[in-house]
């Protein structure tokens, strides 16, 4: 153990230990990283890598239009979709996480109409269901064009069992 | 005064000293009992406002019961009511003798005790009936932001003439922490308070968008960096030397440690808004300076445990420094992740997860509930003129008790906390989201029960504490008399 440091204070002394090399150096390697970090990213300056929040976001949605281009657009036959199990438990999620907000969590209607009883005001058919969705309608609900060709058809069958398993 | 009384001849042993009646230890036993008190009471809300995030049907349908109603009474409670009334405790008691000098006045003490317990009460009955501000942390509306001004003022004055006053040529480095506290806290409240009333309930903050998130973040954040880091390593260090009755490890580590943690603290409050409108630029600077605060923070964990240092053998029979070294794990531990995850990768998951609740309880009951049922054992029978508590066997069980509870919460909001983060953001082969927010709800449901269950354990730990307390109290009445 070091020397004690001269004084005694309410009985508690002090010794002088000299600080451990590791803090030190932990204290040094992480100053070391910050200064590195301010050279390569916006901080002092834009950085070096040219990375911004920004164009993290808009480097994200490009990437994102490329892969799931296809995907999105690909032509979808509605007559066999509406048939489809999986398309309708697919339209099922999807309907949880844009639709309910208007139609109710069990899509019996809310601001927007009840999607469970045998009343169609803008047509039953499935194209007229995607058209529904797509575009909107006068009465208030907004066009939903934005979720692609496929999405908008598993909703539409998953709707369109809706009223049908009624 | 204090002039009347002379020095006592053996400056240098402080046993003897507690003997000599000259300090004002009955505002140190008032701020403790109310210590236990807002103790209880606000984590008693904590475990509700658990209760009802796992079984919602709990509010009872009551606006004055209801979550978002509750949560910040809790916090309020816990960080102001309980931690500030052991802060004040600490900070009277520990000043007084490390000065060798009676307070500088009886009076102002008295108001800072019972100023602090009227704002306290105000926030009780303020925040139930939905009177908030809206900033976290600091949702008590103006009126009480202009007590709670007033009160920390008077405090600081007490505290600094006591200094002026004091009869050691050293300032001991409790003190240090004390001192930044205070005036950090004053600014920090001030400051982030600048409002603009509209009625005796209501106000508006005086800055707007982004720079209004800043400017509460900075507060925000050094609540946690100079309120229950500085001030409760100020307690640390005087009372775990005292106890354990040992030198301090290292003075020129902590020399080190204070000043580098007093600056790098202040700058680290951005790290709450990556990702947000914040400019890049000050996320950078608020992840930074985080990243460096590992070093400085890890000082005091590293002169706490080295002061124990070839002493282990006391951990057996001394529940109380079991207390103590719990606690500065917990502050290592707590100190480390904070840090990483202030970085922006880690932040991208962690943030606005429970990951953020188990760690703010890692460093709230870990550390500085810990720190706080350490000292207060060691004030308690002192301030009631006892040698010991009526049952060290209770503070073992409490001790039990506390660290049992404060491992499930932590574990529960972990688990919960990554989990919910990896949930968000999975994305099905076409792009979709995997899961809706609901379900990510609903897989919550079982570390929310375990999380009501760890806290719960905390909080009867406060009971038994509690039992313990009134028990010594009523020893020693007769002697008291």
């Amino acid at each position: 153990m070091a020397e004690k440091i001269p004084h005694s204070i309410d009985g508690i002394e002090e010794y002088d230990n000299p600080i451990p090399r590791w803090l030190m150096w932990l204290l040094y390697i992480a100053i070391a990283f910050a200064i590195a970090y301010w050279i390569l990213y916006p901080g002092w300056w834009k950085g070096a890598t040219g990375w911004n929040q920004a164009r993290m976001y808009e480097e994200e949605m490009a990437e994102a239009a490329v892969k799931y281009a296809s995907l999105k657009n690909a032509p979808v036959d509605l007559n066999a979709l509406v048939a489809d199990p999986g398309a309708i438990a697919d339209g099922k999620e999807i309907f949880a996480q844009n639709c309910t907000p208007c139609h109710g969590a069990d899509a019996h209607g809310a601001i927007g109409p009840n999607l469970t009883d045998a009343t169609w005001i803008y047509g039953s058919r499935p194209e007229e269901i995607v058209k529904t969705i797509t575009s909107g309608t006068a009465n208030g609900m907004p066009p939903w064009g934005t979720l692609g060709a496929k999405k908008i058809a598993d909703v539409a069958a998953f709707v369109k069992s809706l009223s049908e398993t009624k | 005064m204090a002039e009347e009384l002379a020095a006592p001849p053996l400056a240098r042993v402080g046993v003897l000293e507690e003997a000599i009646p000259r300090y004002n230890d009955a505002v140190v036993k008032k701020f403790c009992i109310m210590a236990v008190v807002w103790g209880i009471v606000g984590m008693l809300v904590g475990v509700i406002a658990a209760a009802q995030l796992a079984f919602p049907a709990l509010n009872f349908d009551l606006p004055f019961l209801s979550f978002g109603r509750i949560r910040p009474l809790h916090t309020n409670a816990v960080i102001f009511a309980f931690g500030g009334c052991v802060l004040f405790a600490s900070i009277y008691y520990s000043v007084q003798r490390t000065t060798r000098t009676r307070l500088f006045s009886d009076a102002l003490a008295s108001i800072t005790f019972w100023g602090w317990q009227l704002i306290i009460v105000l926030a009780a009955l303020t925040l139930p009936l939905g009177v908030t501000t809206g900033k976290e942390y600091a949702e008590l509306e103006w009126p009480i932001d202009i007590l709670i001004a007033i009160v920390w003022v008077i405090l600081g004055i007490n505290f600094f003439a006591t200094l002026w006053r004091r009869r050691e040529k050293h300032i001991y480095v409790g003190n240090w922490f004390f001192m930044a506290m205070i005036i950090t806290i004053a600014v920090l409240h001030i400051f982030n308070s600048f409002e603009l009333p509209v009625s005796l309930t209501k106000s508006y903050s005086a800055y707007a968008g982004v720079q209004d998130a800043m400017v509460q973040w900075w507060y925000g954040h050094n609540a946690v960096g100079f309120f229950l880091t500085a001030g409760f390593l100020g307690i640390m260090y005087y009372f775990l030397p005292k106890q354990a009755q040992l030198p301090i490890y290292s003075y020129r580590l902590s020399i080190i440690h204070f000043w580098t943690l007093v600056f790098l603290y202040i700058w680290a409050g951005p790290h709450h808004l990556l990702y947000t409108a914040l400019p890049d630029w000050t996320q950078t600077l608020g992840m930074t300076f985080s990243l460096m605060l590992i070093a400085p923070s890890w000082g005091g964990m590293v002169n706490g445990i080295m002061t124990l240092k070839g002493a282990w053998d006391k951990l057996r029979t001394d529940p109380i420094l079991k207390f103590m070294i719990v606690a500065i794990s917990f502050y290592g531990m707590s100190t480390f992740e904070g840090p990483m995850m202030s970085i922006r990768a880690v932040n991208s998951l962690s943030h606005y997860t429970d990951w953020g609740i188990g760690h703010v309880h890692s460093g709230a009951l870990g550390w500085v509930a810990m720190i706080s049922i350490g000292a207060l054992y060691y004030m308690i029978p002192r301030v009631f003129a006892k040698t010991e508590m009526h049952s060290t066997k209770l503070i073992n069980a409490h001790f039990w008790l506390a660290t049992i509870g404060v491992v499930v919460y932590i574990v529960a909001m972990w688990i919960s906390g990554i989990m919910q983060g990896l949930m968000w953001r999975a994305v099905n082969p076409d792009g979709s989201l995997t899961y809706t927010f609901a379900e990510s709800v609903a897989a919550m449901h079982p570390y929310y029960v375990m999380r009501l269950l760890g806290g719960f354990i905390f909080f009867t730990g406060m009971l038994v504490m509690a039992y313990n307390t009134i028990m010594t109290g009523r020893s020693a009445a007769g002697r008291l008399a």
